[in-house]
């Protein structure tokens, strides 16, 4: 009787051989089927390229996923369509710290990407240890690009010492989206059913309480699992302020704290009186001002589609001026060429082309939210027509980019252990001077590690 | 024939046959060979190369080993809270989930023994989510896990009770990852107190139960001893799974690790420190502690179960 209960559990053997026998034909199909194509594709598998070898590729690396995605999508097919005989290869990694890690390890290995968008914060980290191939001018206007077509401080921005290492393709900075409806019933938009600019903490407090006294939720932003968000938030009221963070290229924390206290005094007044829900991560964000019963809504610009595509009655505007200057905190997109094991100048030329050519789709990008930083298309009518994302064109002239250093830029580090420390703030966990004293604490741990750029 | 297959406590035991035993002297190493050669290749070397990187700032972005900095890794990493803390994350997630991922399942896998119908059934839906990769369980326990309306937070607001912040409390969300790895990976050691169970020969109950034994008797006096070798396996496996913890955390928190690094596991510091900062030679080094702490633990808990297991 034991003896048949034993058997049982035993596999019976002809089924392991024929199973093993059809894994291994799968799997040598597989390997068959990779050594026929040339490339992988992340999101679509293996994938065989419509022409062209050797040179005639260019292979391109990005984070853009969700409506930036499909915009980047359709700005490739339009290359692809004028220049049939190049094949773009193009891969979407994660966004965030994983983006960057890889690029940076393909870089060292010998065997980086053609060309590879990066956000302009991350030059401080990518550029002193030199992955990047700098950009001569010269061969930039040759490619039908100067530096008077681009957005002033995207441009600056993209230097490193000096030196030009990006092609900017956009500004995206910290907004606040409103919903039309609830914010009229609430008694706060004038005669055009605009949102008008509000200034000054007391206005911003005084306006959240109208919102709240409707019963709907006055402001939503999220935390959870989003460490950039809170520091973004806290970064943007912090320079208004017109308090800096590090200096040194991140060696020294400046900090000041009478300033910092005040700013999350500030956060910690929204959250006490609940007048800001941050509960949410970054898709509940989304979610409970999608379902209408949010007055403002703090993010990136980068979410338009989605409200758009859902129907919800919103505007969008500069994030408010609540300490003394409108700046706000935002970052860029910009097109690198990392450092290539062999000097190619025809791929390189190949590359300014394809740069050149999704530049002037920047149309089809800035529907996503972003401000072009291709300046004929943000000074263009057909984008002052597209609202709500030209609302806040103006503010890719008042940013304020995460301050330089190997530990920081989007995504990074510094906006993790900064972000963490504010986000309790935003919960109302903790008072803001222990949000500080952790908030320096942190910084403090960041920038006395070794460089290891 | 039916004595002689009864396993005692089945250890079952090769008996060289002599015919075969000179072909297997070749085709022995010549079958382990390709084995051994990956193992040197990815086991011993890196770990060679991370003892030696471990000594070095080396760098992830910049070529070489970097400059020799001696035992000063090892000095920055005591010296560091975040990661102490990571280290008792891991240690605390261990303490909280083992007995836990031994007691449930072996529970559930008497209870399903006793069935005399349907058993497939119940074996299949413990052991269902074990097949799912981490990254999906992420995904739904991420939803269910949502605040305001979530599945969770949905039902408990029906019953007109409030919710925790599951994900965005410091202290709890390492406890709500705990329960999404319990629920996880419970079907493995459910399988594995299944085959025990069904090792136990069924006259040793029918005995008790001519003698009269209680079925809380029968579980205690036969099922738990009989299981033993079943319990340590168990418990020592569940102890390294534990101790190896990074994937659920990392990707439910979004590679964060939780409001204030309040569920950021060894691991995951490990990740931070060697990939994300670029600093490889430190994490070698942080990864070589973790390494030596989960080898001592083992260790030492194969030694107390083994003698708890002798004294039964």
């Amino acid at each position: 009787m034991t003896g048949q209960t034993r058997g049982k559990a035993i596999t019976d053997p002809i089924n392991r051989r024929r199973f093993l026998t059809a894994a291994g034909g799968a799997a040598a199909t597989m390997v068959l089927g990779t050594a026929c194509s040339s490339t992988y594709d992340i999101a679509g598998g293996f994938v065989t390229p419509q022409s062209g070898t050797g040179n005639e590729t260019i292979v391109y690396w990005n984070l853009l996923s969700g409506g930036d995605g499909s915009h980047m999508q359709q700005m490739e097919a339009t290359y692809q369509h004028e220049h049939p005989h190049i094949t773009l290869d193009s891969t979407v990694l994660t966004w965030g710290n994983p983006y960057y890690t890889k690029l940076a390890m393909a870089i060292r290995a010998g065997s980086p990407p053609d060309v590879a968008i990066m956000h302009l914060s991350r030059l401080s980290q990518f550029a002193p240890a030199k992955l990047l191939t700098p950009l001569d001018l010269g061969l930039l206007a040759e490619h039908g690009m100067t530096p008077a077509d681009f957005t002033p401080a995207a441009f600056a921005k993209a230097h490193y010492n000096g030196r030009l290492l990006a092609i900017p393709l956009d500004t995206h900075p910290f907004v606040q989206y409103y919903n039309t409806k609830v914010c009229r019933k609430a008694g706060l938009l004038d005669g055009s059913g605009q949102l008008p600019p509000i200034t000054g903490p007391q206005a911003l407090v005084a306006a959240l309480r109208k919102l709240k006294a409707t019963g709907a939720t006055p402001a939503v932003c999220d935390q959870i699992n989003d460490p950039a968000t809170p520091w973004r938030l806290f970064y943007t009221l912090y320079s208004q302020a017109g308090g800096k963070v590090l200096a040194d290229n991140g060696k020294q924390i400046v900090l000041d704290r009478a300033l910092a206290v005040r700013v999350l005094t500030f956060i910690d007044q929204l959250a006490q009186e609940g007048l800001v829900n941050a509960n949410n991560d970054p898709a509940g964000g989304i979610a409970l001002f999608q379902n209408g019963d949010v007055g403002l809504y703090w993010e990136g610009e980068w979410n338009v589609d989605i409200f758009q595509t859902g129907g919800l009655p919103f505007s969008m505007q500069p994030f408010p001026a609540v300490f003394g200057s409108g700046v706000t905190q935002a970052d860029s997109h910009s097109f690198v060429i990392p450092l290539q094991p062999h000097h190619d100048a025809q791929r390189i030329s190949n590359v300014l082309t394809m740069v050149r050519t999704l530049l002037g789709q920047s149309l089809v990008w800035a529907a996503g939210g972003h401000i072009p930083a291709w300046l004929p298309t943000r000074e263009s009518k057909a984008y002052a027509k597209l609202k709500p994302q030209s609302n806040y064109e103006s503010v890719a002239n008042h940013v304020v980019y995460d301050p330089p250093a190997w530990y920081s830029g989007s995504g990074s580090n510094m906006e993790e252990y900064a972000g963490n420390a504010i986000a309790a703030v935003m919960l109302g966990a903790t008072t803001p001077q222990a949000a500080y004293d952790e908030l320096h604490a942190s910084l403090e741990n960041l920038s006395k590690q070794p460089v290891p750029v | 024939m039916s004595t002689a297959t009864l396993p005692r406590t089945a250890q079952p035991v090769s008996r060289p046959r002599r015919g075969r035993l000179r072909a297997g002297e070749l085709a022995g190493p010549g079958f382990v060979a390709p084995f051994l050669i990956f193992y040197a290749l990815f086991l011993i070397l890196p770990l060679v190369l991370a003892v030696i990187m471990s000594l070095f700032n080396t760098s992830l972005v910049l070529p070489g080993l970097g400059r020799f900095v001696g035992l000063h890794n090892y000095g920055e990493l005591f010296s560091d809270t975040y990661f102490w803390q990571a280290m008792w994350h891991t240690v605390l997630f261990t303490i909280v989930s083992t007995p836990v991922l031994i007691v449930l399942p072996l529970f559930f896998a008497i209870a399903v023994h006793r069935l005399s119908r349907g058993q497939w059934f119940f074996r299949l839906a413990f052991f269902l989510p074990y097949i799912l990769p981490s990254a999906v369980i992420a995904l739904v326990w991420t939803f269910m896990y949502e605040p305001g309306y979530g599945l969770i937070d949905g039902i408990l607001h029906f019953f007109g009770l409030g919710a925790p912040g599951w994900l965005s409390s410091t202290t709890l969300t390492l406890y709500s990852i705990v329960i999404v790895t319990v629920w996880w990976t419970i079907g493995f050691n459910f399988v594995l107190f299944v085959a025990g169970l069904q090792d136990i020969p069924r006259d040793l109950y029918e005995a008790a139960e001519l003698d009269g034994a209680s079925w809380w008797a029968q579980v205690r006096r036969i099922t738990i001893p009989m299981l033993g070798r079943t319990i340590t396996l168990v418990a020592v496996l569940q102890v390294i799974a534990s101790l190896k913890i990074f994937d659920q955390v990392y990707l439910i928190t979004q590679g964060g690790g939780g409001p204030n690094f309040g569920a950021r596991v060894a691991l995951e510091y490990i990740y931070d420190y060697g990939f994300t900062s670029g600093r490889v030679g430190y994490g070698s080094a942080a990864s070589l502690v973790l390494f030596v702490v989960i080898l001592v633990i083992s260790f030492a808990w194969l030694a107390l179960v083994r003698r708890q297991e002798k004294g039964v």
